[in-house]
């Protein structure tokens, strides 16, 4: 601090001043030695004084404690001697009168300093002998101690001159004072004054002894707690402050050396790992994601390894192919290690729709996509050769040959090359003795079929249940779902491939997700007021058409037997506007009777049992009823229908729009019969049926050929092509003779295994395949093979024209019949099994 | 609720193998986890674990070749057809399946 450094001048001035002024104020001078002990001028200057006292230089000695001489000799005994030597040349008189002069300045001595002192003794001095010691100029290059020595010199001089002329007595006067710090002690003795030095007794100048104090006394400790706390907020403080300045300071490095310790031998070993490509990748990845994490995880994974080897070398018991196991785990741990999240989930080739999601808080090993996988393999080895029938790879003819004479599970029939060969069916325990009520193809993977089980009519058993199997795990479904009540209809989204609606025998309609396994709807119309009564038949996803909606959302259509058409729309909830309300059909005499009669008895809604919408206007479907009667109305219009369709004697159970003609369909009626229509003849143009078909449950057009389709009864299988059947009696000149006699057969029919009850068929979207359910839980798929050259579009357009032209002609003919129907026996039928 | 989850998961995995082990054509079938133990096996335990040595030898093998064609490629199912048998083996980062299937004749 500089006002140390003040103090510090201060003393040094004030020792000066004291040096000035020593021979008269020599009490006031002990006050000023005590105050700076430690300043080595004042003890020179003490000792110098106190040799003012005596007449001989050598009358001090100083002494330690042993007694040896350590009187220090001065630099100025030199100087002494130089100026000895000088004062002997010169004139003793002028000595005197300096001596006087000098004697006269020193008593009116004043603040001046020594050089000034110097100076003036110089300038009055003729004597200059302190020219030979210095000159003017030169005084700036004298230290204080030797300026000090030199003035004290001066009143050593001048004391030695005043002496000479002075008694004793006056000697006496300048006894050195005793200073307790200094220990000096000054030993009256004349002749020879001996300074014995010796330590002194330790001074305390601060102590501050570290205060101990226990808990228990509380105010002791809390005012030492927080005295200890404004000191660490101090500490904390001076950093920045300018009240507090840091310092360096110089420390000495002591010389190193060496000092040798024991320890422990260092037990080494080796260890030798590939750096494979992937290893590096995984690293580079690891640490790009971890930041410095996977070292640490590293080491200790590395630690484990190692001490799991020195556990196991040290056992005894080990078995050889357990070392082999963990030598091979040491070298490869970084592979089961470092790439926990790099390693891609694996994930089953082509469905969208069984993603396994990959999300990080799945805990449990992903031992399920490896049983997924190895059951799939597994299928895979057995159901090889079926698997390529049913992606229509060719095989080998003599391996077809052979397979139909082992299995007999095929037929030929008739002129064609047609032949049904059952490839595989789809059960299980879940499914045992369960009714398949509908069979519904997903649209993205071409693989997925999604089956519901369910009964026609009312039954006790209330579960249903909604299976959805894979063409490649044939032994147990992919997904599963149980609902409370009979399942009767299914149908998969477009738009959302994972989303299944299904319609319920109670009226109610879920949509499940495929996402998760076993798991309940996510949404469902349990609490919907507006909802259907009656089972719902039929269920639909349909895409909004128009352009005015931003958003382009499906829908969903459902037709129930308590004769409503709802559509659906599905955001949060369900939310439902009514289509239409079928309303039973009368023909114009029954209405008046009505309204005559006034009974008021007939019901006035039918119940619906299936729809159809057409595939280019989608606005437009078609709805069968269970009066027989096919209605074709529009969505837009809700009051009445467009055109209505009257033949069928029994409930219609399915329609279906050609996929190849816009304006025909297909009908398939309890009524023992399938009738064909065309748009703009409410009658049909063609009906079909065969002496041992009963019930048509279904009928679909086969999408490869327009002529041809499939229908299931209750017995048999059956397929119509009506471009084989007709053209072999085509004719035109037999046209009459064939109008009576011709036949129209299915071309092929197969009879349903184990004289099961067969309830749904489905034709598979990218395979000739087509799948029929049975009514003990099976689902069987058969290939159809063979299949001729398609017909197209303008085929059917030909052959329904003239069948129409025939029918008018016939209609002039016969007055009996005005739709012309024939019926024919199948010439081969082969029983199997 | 994922407990629940994991529970089912558990119960659908159980399943999954007691229809492996019922499949057609299979002899064999062991599940065992990476540090050695066994989890599951319908094998005597000699050849258990004389198989499970040396199929994670090779089975190791053959992911690091995959691995050190393209670093992103991973190994998803290795199959051996041997004379008498097919060994299938289906590795994990956790676990290491291997079910033995015999040869269809066809």
């Amino acid at each position: 601090m500089s006002c140390g450094r003040n103090r510090r001048r201060s003393k040094l001035s004030s020792t000066l001043h004291g040096s000035s002024t020593a021979n008269r104020q020599s009490i006031e001078k002990s006050h000023q030695f005590s105050s700076s002990i430690k300043s080595n001028h004042s003890g020179k200057l003490l000792k110098e004084i106190s040799r003012e006292n005596t007449t001989n230089c050598d009358r001090f000695r100083v002494l330690d404690d042993k007694g040896d001489d350590v009187t220090p000799r001065r630099i100025t005994d030199y100087i002494r001697l130089n100026i000895k030597k000088h004062n002997e040349e010169e004139k003793p008189i002028a000595e005197t009168g300096n001596t006087r002069i000098i004697e006269n300045q020193e008593k009116s001595m004043s603040d001046k300093s020594i050089v000034s002192t110097m100076n003036l003794t110089t300038a009055t001095s003729n004597i200059g002998r302190t020219n030979t010691l210095f000159s003017v100029g030169e005084k700036t290059t004298l230290d204080i101690g030797t300026r000090i020595i030199l003035e004290s010199e001066h009143l050593f001089n001048k004391t030695q001159n005043e002496r000479t002329s002075h008694n004793n007595n006056e000697n006496q006067e300048f006894q050195a004072t005793f200073l307790p710090g200094f220990g000096l002690q000054c030993i009256n003795d004349v002749l020879a004054d001996t300074i014995v030095l010796s330590e002194t007794e330790t001074m305390f100048i601060l102590n501050l002894n570290s205060i101990v104090v226990t808990q228990n006394d509380h105010e002791e400790y809390n005012r030492i707690d927080e005295r200890n706390k404004i000191y660490m907020n101090l500490c904390k403080n001076q950093r920045g402050n300018d009240l507090y300045i840091e310092r360096g300071m110089q420390t000495f490095n002591n010389a190193p050396k060496h000092e040798h310790t024991v320890t422990d031998s260092i037990f080494i070993r080796s260890q030798a790992s590939w750096a494979n490509t992937w290893d590096i990748h995984d690293s580079t990845i690891e640490s790009s994601q971890y930041e410095g994490k996977v070292y640490r995880q590293y080491v200790i994974h590395n630690n484990e390894n190692l001490n799991d080897n020195r556990i196991k070398f040290d056992v005894n018991h080990n078995s050889n192919t357990k070392q082999t196991i963990v030598s091979t785990q040491s070298s490869q741990n970084s592979s089961t290690f470092i790439s926990q999240e790099s390693l891609v989930k694996i994930t089953p080739s082509n469905t969208n729709c069984f993603e396994l999601n990959d999300n990080n808080k799945n805990k449990l090993p992903d031992i399920d996509v490896d049983a997924f996988i190895m059951e799939r393999i597994l299928n895979l080895n057995i159901y090889h050769q079926k698997h390529t029938v049913y992606q229509g790879f060719d095989h080998q003819d003599n391996h077809g040959s052979e397979y139909l004479q082992d299995r007999k599970d095929s037929f030929l029939i008739m002129n064609t090359n047609l032949k049904l060969e059952r490839l595989w069916q789809y059960t299980s325990y879940l499914t045992h003795d369960r009714n398949v009520s509908c069979l519904c193809w997903n649209k993205q993977n071409h693989n997925l079929l999604a089956v519901g089980y369910g009964y026609f009519q009312y039954s006790d058993d209330k579960q249903g249940l909604v299976c959805c199997w894979n063409a490649k795990n044939l032994e147990f479904p992919e997904r599963h779902y149980q609902t409370n009540a009979s399942v009767t209809s299914l149908s998969f989204s477009i738009k959302h491939p994972n989303l299944l609606a299904v319609g319920l025998f109670n009226g109610n309609i879920c949509v499940f997700d495929l996402n998760e396994n076993n798991t309940f709807p996510i949404v469902d119309t349990n609490k919907y007021d507006k909802k259907h009564t009656n089972p719902v038949w039929q269920i639909e996803w349909n895409e909004r058409d128009r352009s005015s909606e931003i958003d382009n959302s499906e829908i969903l259509i459902s037709i129930s037997s308590d004769g409503r058409i709802i559509r659906w729309t599905l955001r949060k909830e369900f939310e439902a506007t009514d289509l239409m309300h079928l309303k039973p059909y009368h023909s114009l005499q029954m209405a008046c009777q009505i309204l005559n009669n006034n009974d008021g008895n007939f019901s006035n809604s039918v119940g619906g049992l299936c729809f159809d919408i057409r595939a280019n206007d989608k606005t437009i479907y078609l709805c069968g009823t269970d009066e027989g009667v096919i209605h074709r109305c529009s969505m837009i219009y809700n009051e009445k229908y467009l055109e209505s369709y009257i033949g069928h004697i029994g409930p219609v159970y399915k329609v279906h729009w050609s996929p190849f003609v816009e304006n025909i369909f297909l009908s398939a009626s309890a009524d023992w019969t399938i009738r064909l229509w065309m748009i703009g003849y409410n009658q049909s143009c063609m009906t079909f049926s065969s002496t041992n078909s009963k019930i048509f449950f279904d009928a679909i057009w086969s999408p490869k050929s327009s002529t041809m389709f499939y229908c299931v009864s209750e017995n048999t299988i059956e397929i119509w092509d009506l471009s084989k059947s007709l053209y072999n009696v085509y004719s035109f000149f037999l046209l009459f003779l064939l109008l009576i006699n011709a036949r129209l057969d299915p071309i092929y029919v197969a009879n349903s295994p184990h004289q099961l009850t067969l309830t749904s068929i489905a034709y598979a979207i990218d395979s000739d395949c087509i799948a029929v359910g049975t009514s003990n839980g099976t689902v069987w798929i058969y290939h159809v093979g063979n299949l001729s050259s398609s017909a197209n579009a303008n085929d059917l357009l030909t052959i329904v024209e003239q069948t129409l032209h025939s029918q008018f002609d016939s209609s002039e003919k016969s007055d009996i019949n005005q739709e012309l129907s024939l019926t024919s026996t199948p010439s081969i039928e082969i029983n199997h099994n | 609720m994922s407990s629940t989850v994991v529970s089912t998961q558990q119960a659908e995995i159980e399943e999954t193998m007691k229809r492996i082990q019922t499949h057609k054509g299979v002899h064999g079938f062991v599940v065992m986890s990476n540090d050695g133990s066994f989890v599951r096996s319908t094998i005597d335990n000699s050849t258990t674990m004389s198989l499970t040595g040396l199929i994670r030898t090779l089975s190791d093998k053959a992911k690091s070749c995959v691995r050190d064609l393209d670093p992103q490629n991973d190994l998803t199912f290795l199959r051996i057809r041997t004379k008498k048998q097919e060994i299938l083996v289906a590795p994990d980062k956790d676990y290491l399946t291997i079910v033995l299937q015999a040869n269809e004749q066809h």
